[in-house]
């Protein structure tokens, strides 16, 4: 069963409107950048005459909303282990696209403010280094 | 902190190399333990809160916001993004494989119609 799943996953040709592929164990199709994902959201609200709405305080408020979806979806489990194990698919799936909502969402808001997230979070992640030094404790 | 309104980004930034950089840090600190699915959303959660609380309606562009305020602003939203990167690795997902074929799916469901245009053409 297993070697089976596995020759599948491989024969499969990369698309991006197939079935989601799992990255737990097996690599990633490409990598992908947080200005990309910026720029097509600034095209879809374009095109679709959606800017005027996005303002920082509807962007927050609707990430906030998708913030509470993500929720719900581990409201009732319980404690659940690394890498989701006996989980469905479906149920995989759809965790992956409301954590796709919220940084969809988390990107389009901070270009609205005119901020650069992906340098922002680099800094971040050099700060918290600084502030939580490795000791001989840990 | 140069801010990216107007000027070019410094260098795109991937969101592989934010997983790669918070792997090895949580496991240089021997916070992996810690690091299970409702821990890190209960965390995520926590950084939202506090994001324009008490600025009333706010422009585009943050005009009239200090340097110090924009900066804030960057390490709050920072944080939601790490979180977030952060969990779906620990759930085994691939976001940004995830996030793009989002932005299809919603294209489909919300397509391009002339009552956009139309829409748009009493604004502009």
């Amino acid at each position: 069963m297993h070697a089976r799943l596995l020759d599948e996953a491989k024969n499969k040709e990369p698309c991006l409107e197939k079935k989601m592929e799992y990255s737990n164990g097996f690599p990633r199709k490409r990598d992908v950048s947080l200005q990309e994902l910026s720029k097509r959201l600034a095209e879809f609200a374009e095109v679709r005459g959606w800017d005027q709405y996005h303002s920082p305080r509807n962007l927050l408020l609707a990430l906030v909303g998708e913030v509470g979806e993500l929720s719900e979806i581990f409201q009732w489990k319980g404690e659940v282990a690394k890498g989701l194990p006996n989980w469905s698919s479906d149920d995989k799936e759809h965790l992956e696209e409301e954590l796709s909502d919220v940084l969809l969402y988390l990107v389009r808001l901070a270009d609205v403010c005119g901020l650069d997230l992906g340098q922002a979070a680099l800094t971040k992640i050099v700060k918290n280094a600084q502030k939580y030094p490795v000791t001989s404790t840990n």
